[in-house]
């Protein structure tokens, strides 16, 4: 069943921690009463868990960019080689 | 820009060839200490300058820089090699520090992820240009492309819907998607 906007954007303040004391318990009140409630808010907090992993996925990607650059400078060199001199055994 | 260079400038670093030579050195000489490979000790830096630079400006780290990294490269050589931390020395406050909780997700998950970072790329863009680049609303739009703010959260809107299906049908075929 598709979820109203309105309800898809109460989910978020409510996962996201936006919701006044009062209306986070109206809400919890509501999603203890209704199982499809409990199941679309589950479902939506999966999705800011794997909008994370996206951002650490992108983060990831640019400390692997940095490594490349400061790895191939041939300026670098000595930064590298006594990186490498440390696990010569 | 990218992820790491918008991050170094919010929360005013160095410059991040800098970071990285300042600090690599330091786990480097920890990692061969305890008998890794220069392997381990790339792995294992990288993923502390993640956990590092993911952490919101709004909550900077209680340490230096790279106490802080070598304080979770510690953390996960033990979570990596050794059960036992009595193995490696730790500070008092690095055994204050810990990464997070969802570092090492499930196979599962990370499948779920591979899937939504394949089929749904342009909406994950989109969507995470909304949570994590703190831009305000009218360069956001301007960012991605759309005229107008009002075009750019309607997009939002859409995506969020999107994933959301996406993550509800796999969650039908593989039920602990929702663990």
């Amino acid at each position: 069943m598709k979820t109203s906007w309105n309800e898809i954007q109460l989910i978020e303040k409510y996962l996201l921690g936006h919701l006044s004391t009062d209306k986070k318990i109206l809400f919890e009140q509501r999603m203890s009463d209704s199982p499809m409630l409990r199941v679309n808010v589950d479902v939506q907090r999966k999705v800011y868990d794997l909008l994370r992993l996206y951002n650490r996925w992108k983060i990831r990607a640019d400390v692997e960019r940095v490594h490349e650059r400061v790895f191939t400078d041939p300026a670098k060199a000595p930064f590298t080689e006594s990186i490498l001199l440390l696990f010569k055994r | 820009m990218t992820v790491l260079e918008k991050k170094a400038q919010e929360v005013g670093h160095k410059p991040l060839d800098q970071l990285y030579e300042e600090t690599f050195p330091v786990v480097a000489r920890f990692v061969s200490k305890m008998g890794g490979s220069f392997q381990d000790a790339r792995d294992i830096f990288h993923d502390s300058l993640v956990i590092f630079l993911e952490k919101p400006a709004t909550h900077p780290v209680p340490v230096s820089e790279g106490a802080y990294i070598l304080g979770i490269a510690k953390h996960l050589w033990c979570r990596k090699f050794t059960s036992d931390k009595r193995k490696v020395s730790f500070e008092d406050s690095e055994l204050q520090l810990s990464f997070p909780e969802d570092y090492f997700p499930s196979v599962k998950t990370m499948h779920l992820f591979q899937v939504i970072r394949l089929t749904g790329k342009k909406c994950m863009e989109i969507l995470h240009a909304f949570y994590y680049s703190h831009e305000p609303m009218k360069s956001l739009a301007r960012m991605l492309g759309y005229s107008n703010a009002h075009s750019a959260t309607v997009q939002k809107h859409k995506c969020l819907e999107k994933i959301r299906e996406t993550v509800q049908q796999k969650s039908m075929k593989y039920e602990d998607f929702l663990e």
